[in-house]
């Protein structure tokens, strides 16, 4: 059901409400620590931050490209492949969804990349990363898939559509109406994840942010635009879904 | 284009939908499948249809049975028409996109052809100011009149039709039966699954009584409703007819 649009001038002032809300109680919180900020020993490493939010932003692109199609793969071996196929895809899915991001980075850098000679760390993330996500993408567009209802597969069957046909017409654009919103908050999810490659000393954003602190001994000067810098990537992204979402609508 | 089924049966799982369904389809006059839901009148239709395939007996066009692959059943069911009791229509198209979705991609004709065939099916059925609604936007008597047009827009040697009526109010249900006449007097030959015996009645042709997971009486429309030809008929009729 859409909710009633309330007054704009309503809605500025609610919004005002609230922000001093969220605002007013971190001031507090801050107020309470009794923190000596030190921004200018900080802002000395801003090309050096800056260089490690466009590694993020790189890495997490390459991330989102190799893992939507990987994901698309594993969710078609779930549902339609020959039976090792299907078992090879579920026990993959469910072992990365199972198991910490973390001892996953660790295992598959130190021990399956040291195998195959990968010593890059950027590509060796990237990988390991996609895999992950591919694996949670791959959950999002198998509920898409059965979230369509079979008479519409029986309907496409009827008027002599192929399978692809009926894949690219019908299940694709129903799918991602569906599976938009989970797809979205998967993607801001991704770029958050790929803060954990620091682990293997990626040089993206939060490995910049560490080495900062270890410099400065700054811990909320570091942090604080660490935050940010995810921020601006995520929040666009919900902003622009949302008005995707809108735009495929077909029912009220 | 002749089709017959051979004792044909469907299963699912353990229980028998259908056994021993032993017909001809009669070409360019109406055949009616009447009886109490569950009897299997939608199971038959689909046989019929190649949108499933019997696992006993045959189902034979011009003398040859259908093979269970589906690429041949898709060119079977491409020279065929199919209107289902309801979801028909695909929520993400408007009216005239769902019209021209089968022409473009089972028919292959171009987009100004396929467009052309739908603005005079729309035309035909009263549908053309909708021609740019979403089926959310219209009323289920529209979605089903589009759903009619869609099946007749390839002109389809016979038309399937498995209660296309049962989910509708009074009224809409006039208003798609209306259309329904309008495209039975072009000549075509209608296969219609129905509960809607006044309309069953004015169309004649033949009715097949299916009751029990078997054909219990194949005849003439007119002899079915001037005398119930079984007990099983008797009843089924007086329960329709007292609502």
């Amino acid at each position: 059901m859409k909710p009633l649009r309330p007054h704009p001038l309503l809605t500025a002032l609610s919004l005002f409400l609230v922000l001093s809300l969220l605002g007013g109680f971190f001031a507090i919180a801050f107020q309470s620590l009794h923190w000596e900020w030190r921004w200018d020993a900080v802002w000395a490493y801003r090309e050096k931050f800056f260089y490690g939010w466009c590694t993020t932003l790189l890495l997490g692109s390459a991330t989102l490209l190799l893992s939507i199609p990987l994901g698309l793969v594993l969710a078609a071996g779930r549902i339609a492949g020959w039976l090792p196929i299907r078992q090879f895809c579920t026990l993959l899915v469910e072992l990365i969804r199972g198991t910490p991001l973390l001892v996953q980075i660790l295992v598959l850098f130190y021990i399956v990349g040291s195998a195959l000679g990968l010593q890059n760390r950027l590509l060796a993330g990237t990988l390991i990363l996609t895999l992950f996500e591919a694996a949670y993408f791959s959950e999002i567009f198998r509920g898409a898939w059965l979230s369509i209802p079979q008479s519409l597969i029986t309907s496409s069957r009827a008027i002599g559509l192929t399978p692809a046909c009926t894949f690219r017409h019908i299940i694709t654009p129903l799918g991602l109406r569906n599976s938009l919103p989970a797809l979205a908050g998967q993607t801001a999810s991704l770029l958050k994840d790929s803060s954990l490659l620091s682990v293997i000393a990626v040089t993206e954003v939060t490995h910049v942010a560490q080495e900062i602190n270890a410099f400065t001994y700054g811990t909320l000067e570091s942090y604080l635009p660490l935050a940010l810098a995810y921020l601006v990537l995520t929040a666009p992204l919900a902003f622009f879904t949302r008005r995707w979402e809108k735009s495929l609508a077909y029912a009220n | 284009m002749q089709i017959k089924s051979i004792q044909a049966g469907k299963r699912y799982g353990d229980l028998w939908a259908l056994r021993n369904i032993t017909l001809t389809l009669p070409l360019g006059s109406p055949l009616l499948l009447l009886g109490p839901s569950g009897g299997g009148k939608s199971t038959l239709l689909r046989l019929l249809a190649g949108l499933e395939i019997p696992d006993e007996g045959s189902i034979q066009v011009d003398g040859i049975p259908l093979p269970p692959n589906e690429t041949t059943l898709r060119e079977y069911r491409r020279r065929l028409g199919f209107v289902f009791q309801e979801g028909n229509l695909f929520p993400h198209l408007t009216a005239e996109e769902n019209i021209t979705l089968p022409l473009r991609h089972a028919h292959h004709q171009s987009a100004a052809e396929a467009k052309e065939r739908a603005q005079s099916l729309l035309t035909r059925f009263q549908l053309l100011p909708h021609a740019h609604k979403k089926p959310a936007e219209l009323s289920g008597g529209q979605k089903q009149r589009i759903a009619l047009a869609r099946a007749l827009g390839h002109q389809p040697e016979i038309l399937f039709l498995d209660e296309p009526t049962s989910a509708l109010d009074p009224e809409m249900t006039a208003e798609v039966l209306d259309a329904l006449s309008d495209v039975q007097r072009e000549g075509r030959t209608l296969i219609l699954a129905t509960h809607a015996t006044g309309f069953a009645r004015r169309t004649g042709g033949t009715v097949a009584f299916l009751r029990n997971h078997q054909l219990e009486w194949l005849g003439p429309t007119a002899e079915f409703f001037a005398q119930p030809p079984t007990p099983g008929a008797a009843g089924y009729l007086a329960r329709i007819l007292r609502d």
